[in-house]
């Protein structure tokens, strides 16, 4: 028996991350595999996390993530997470985690937000590039390997990421509570300032949100698009952007990128390091 | 002035998969079973007139020439008189009526028309509609029909329905009596 953490990837039907989700799982340390939707639910407890990749799970037929929140192995999950096993969805992920009213989850079992239309100036729909991260809470399954402040590019890429509620009081309150897991930033870590460096309008910057436990995380961003140092493109500012153009040769470029840092804390989360939401 | 309203209707002439999946969705993962016996969608946009109902002909033409609204080779057309929510329903069937909250389609909606050269249209709104057939007739004495309406409509609980999450869309329920219930304001 190996002593790495065991994960699962999910696939339903419409999704297209999770083999490199997967792979950015691997390359963390951890086992992994990959789940599909009508495999018994059951088989899940046999994990010790769980990823919901990105995508387009039902090809997003009535809304984003709708349809895959009432499946079965989603009601599961939500057992599994209320059990203390670390959840993180990513983009499509985070659609279905909304609509499941997991995160936030401040108030058990409702849905209290919802991740709606990109608002670009000049233009709408889908929105895909990189973006600057900074940690507002380390601690959580997607940043416990990271302290506050640090700042993280990493790509998005959907047309509903924009983290929204009508729930009053809410966003300040997920604020207060270390739930606001990471927010979009200029590259020095200051708030972005509108778009692009916000890149869909989402209400105070907000980029992923956990729930209150900090086991479940629901991030726009894609952490396995920037896993590798490779995959970060030259031109992009700060330190990362410096570090790309300064790496030579093949073992340079395979190193670990600034993606990897979410999926380490994911594997970190599982082993039982760091569990509780900080944000000082 | 006089206003009049005239609703347009889009629908698809081929087998609605959207619809279909979320017939599954109802029956199967959500445990309505056979109490959901059908599912249709389409697309309604309602347009105000301000000049009597002379820009209807302007209407039709943009509806018809450009693929504002529809793509001639999978979608059917159809205009009425009225309101969308005038409709004449089975004693069995609910119309949910879902728009997005916050987008305001109808401002990009009448500039387009105006660049189209249609004059006399002050106002459009869009819905989804998603016209429900139970198994069993509906009638205003039912017990727990706010709840059963609740269960197949509003995403407000990890249990509660699928067409409208109250948070991103607003969401009303059309009877067969012809009473409109609002269920996400």
């Amino acid at each position: 028996m190996s002593d790495r953490p065991r994960i699962a990837v999910l696939r339903f039907p419409g999704m297209n991350c999770e083999a490199e989700t997967r792979r950015a799982v691997l390359a963390a340390g951890a086992l992994c595999d990959l789940f599909r939707w009508n495999e018994p639910p059951s088989r899940l407890s046999d994990y010790d996390g769980y990823v919901l990749p990105g995508g387009f799970s039902y090809q997003d037929r009535v809304r984003a993530g709708a349809i895959a929140a009432k499946d079965h192995i989603v009601a599961r999950i939500c057992e599994e997470a209320s059990a203390g096993k670390p959840v993180l969805g990513i983009c499509n992920g985070a659609q279905i985690l909304l609509e499941a009213g997991l995160v936030p989850g401040t108030r058990e079992g409702l849905v209290q937000m919802g991740l709606a239309t990109n608002v670009m100036p000049g233009r709408d729909g889908y929105r895909t590039s990189w973006t600057h991260l900074r940690v507002e809470a380390s601690g959580s399954a997607a940043t416990s390997a990271m302290r506050k402040g640090d700042v993280v590019p990493i790509p998005v890429a959907h047309a509903e990421g924009r983290f929204v509620t009508t729930e009053e009081g809410l966003v300040d309150a997920l604020f207060d509570r270390g739930q606001v897991v990471m927010t979009y930033a200029g590259p020095g870590g200051a708030a972005a300032e509108g778009f692009p460096r916000n890149p869909n309008g989402s209400v105070r910057n907000l980029a992923a949100v956990s729930n209150p436990e900090g086991n479940v995380v629901a991030m726009m961003p894609h952490p396995e698009r920037a896993a590798w140092l490779s995959q970060v493109p030259e031109r992009l500012e700060g330190e990362w952007g410096a570090r790309r153009r300064g790496a030579r040769g093949r073992s340079e470029m395979r190193g670990p990128g600034p993606g990897a840092a979410v999926l380490s804390s994911l594997v970190e989360y599982c082993a039982g390091e760091s569990r509780c939401l900080k944000t000082d | 002035m006089p206003e009049d309203r005239l609703t347009l209707t889009v629908s698809l002439k081929t087998p609605d998969n959207e619809a279909r999946s979320a017939l599954e969705a109802l029956r199967v993962k959500m445990g309505l079973g056979a109490t959901v016996s059908g599912l249709d969608r389409e697309d309604v946009w309602e347009f105000g007139l301000a000049d009597g109902g002379r820009c209807v002909g302007d209407i039709k033409r943009v509806v018809e020439s450009t693929n504002l609204f529809a793509n001639p080779n999978k979608h059917r057309c159809a205009f009425k008189p009225g309101a969308a929510s005038d409709v004449t329903l089975g004693a069995n069937q609910l119309d949910i009526l879902v728009s997005d909250r916050e987008r305001a389609e109808s401002e990009s909606i009448l500039s387009s028309l105006r660049r189209l050269g249609v004059r006399g249209v002050v106002d459009a709104r869009h819905w989804v509609r998603w016209r429900v057939t139970l198994e069993f007739s509906l009638a205003p004495s039912k017990p727990d029909l706010s709840s059963l309406i609740g269960s197949i409509a509003v995403a407000n609980a990890r249990e509660g329905g699928l067409f409208c999450n109250p948070h991103i869309e607003r969401a009303t329920a059309v009877l067969p009596w012809g009473e409109e219930k609002a269920l996400a304001r």
